[in-house]
């Protein structure tokens, strides 16, 4: 069996924090024992690394196969790559697993509070307010579709360009 | 502070699901009826959509967040809040039937009697096919009533058989479709059937029972009709070379000439005519010389009379 690398991407109920679990099929020719060092790459749409992390980030064994990534001030447009480094190279492995995330929970979060206004307010909203919520968060929830296409694209600074205006709507409604 | 209901998870599945028929409602309703709206008519539906795909995006993507089972924090009251907002902005749709004459104008009235026939594989794949979380433990099958405007307004009763292979029945119990007509009561709101899951994924579950209430024109004059919803998905439809429908179900064996005609939600497909039937095999072929597809989340339903 050869080793394929992969990563998943794990968001989490506070947007301030994501996970990222191994997932690789580690066993047969390639278990752990065989590769010597992990590490994560983690690269914003500018291609800088991730604030208050260097690149590549240590991600040895002993720390279990969830790497928590904490700090998050905005919704990001990310690289990610895993990358193990084997003791023996066996051929038909893959030591390097990448996926491209947009992550969204600043935006449905933004989402998440417009909607619990509008709707559960107990007092009656005009209609003008209504209206603004109304399409504000439509507008938010087309942002965000917009920076999981421009990913289809590789195209990393138009779906961060996508996350920023989804973020401006979320601080320019007044709730 | 206002009274919240606290949702299970499978009656939040329930809410996304019927918020996400009355979001096909109101496109179906807009489209067919948009000549005879005023702008009022229009600018209502057009709100209302808009409300309750916001209130589905944030109460899906949601979903996975929410604890259903340690005592609600603010979070999940407010997560409920927005549910309930959901299933009241859903209601709304209910009443379409009534609301601007927005009737199916392709509509025939069936006869009294209907039995309808579901298979759950088929609802399942539907419901997967458009990541709406599902608990396994459940069947939730879509509304029929709600999902074929014809049926706005009817209230049956029906009986749940389990009948594995298509053959032998296994189960029987009575399910009553929650009723919407009954103000105060949470549960009367989902429209939609769900009855705790005792079987194999393979098989039918059928539903029969009597619609009260409905026309009795149309039909053959035998004050019965029978409805058979196949949704995308179902193992009992396939297409010929010619790109006809196949209906094949083990319970036709032996019958035969009572195919009326079949429809797509409201898209009539044939009249009484174009169809064949083979006792021998169980099946009937449908005639579809427009081509029409089954797609995710739509249905093909077959008037038997």
């Amino acid at each position: 069996m050869s080793l394929i690398t992969s990563i998943e991407y794990l968001p989490q109920l506070d947007p301030s924090f994501f996970e990222l679990q191994d997932t690789s099929n580690y066993g047969g020719s390639d278990p752990k024992a065989n590769i010597s060092t992990r590490t994560l790459s983690i690269l914003q749409s500018d291609g800088t690394a991730l604030p208050n992390y260097p690149n590549p980030i240590a991600f040895p064994y002993s720390g279990g196969d969830v790497f928590t990534i904490s700090g998050l001030t905005q919704d990001l447009a990310l690289k990610i790559t895993l990358s193990l480094t084997p003791i023996v190279n066996h051929a038909g492995s893959v030591y390097t697993g990448e996926i491209d995330i947009a992550t969204q929970r600043f935006l449905q979060q933004g989402e998440f509070n417009i909607q619990v206004q509008k709707n559960n307010s107990t007092m009656p909203l005009s209609a003008y307010a209504n209206s603004i919520y109304r399409n504000n968060t439509m507008d938010i929830i087309i942002e965000a579709e917009n920076a999981q296409t421009a990913l289809l694209y590789s195209d990393f600074t138009g779906s961060q360009a996508s996350l920023q205006r989804g973020q401006n709507i979320i601080n320019n409604t007044q709730l | 502070m206002a009274v919240i209901n606290l949702y299970t998870a499978a009656q939040v599945q329930n809410a996304l699901l019927r918020g996400q028929v009355a979001l096909l409602l109101i496109s179906q309703r807009i489209q067919s009826q948009f000549l005879y709206f005023n702008p009022l008519q229009y600018s209502t539906f057009k709100d209302l959509q808009y409300d309750i795909y916001c209130l589905w995006v944030v109460c899906t993507q949601e979903f996975s967040y929410v604890d259903f089972v340690d005592v609600p924090d603010t979070y999940v009251y407010q997560y409920f809040e927005l549910v309930g907002a959901l299933i009241e902005k859903t209601k709304q749709v209910d009443v379409f039937g009534a609301y601007g004459g927005a009737t199916n104008p392709n509509y025939v009235p069936p006869a009294g009697g209907t039995v309808v026939v579901v298979n759950p594989s088929g609802a399942l794949n539907f419901v997967k096919s458009n990541n709406i979380p599902f608990n396994t433990d459940h069947v939730i099958l879509a509304n029929w009533q709600t999902l074929y405007a014809p049926l706005y307004g009817q209230n049956p009763s029906i009986e749940i058989f389990t009948d594995q292979g298509g053959v032998d029945q296994r189960d029987t119990q009575t399910a009553p479709i929650y009723n919407y007509a009954t103000p105060g009561d949470e549960s009367t709101l989902l429209q939609s059937i769900e009855w705790t899951y005792f079987g194999t994924t393979d098989g039918y579950y059928t539903i029969s029972g009597v619609v009260p209430g409905s026309s009795s024109g149309g039909g053959s004059g035998s004050g019965s009709s029978t409805y058979i919803i196949v949704p995308f998905g179902s193992p009992n439809i396939s297409t010929d070379g010619d790109g006809n429908f196949v209906y094949t179900d083990n319970r036709l064996i032996g019958k035969s000439g009572y195919f009326a005609n079949a429809t797509m939600l409201t898209q009539m497909l044939v009249d009484g005519t174009d169809f064949t039937s083979n006792p021998a095999l169980g099946n009937m072929t449908i005639t579809n010389p427009a081509g029409f597809t089954l797609v995710p989340g739509s249905f093909l339903i077959i008037f038997v009379n």
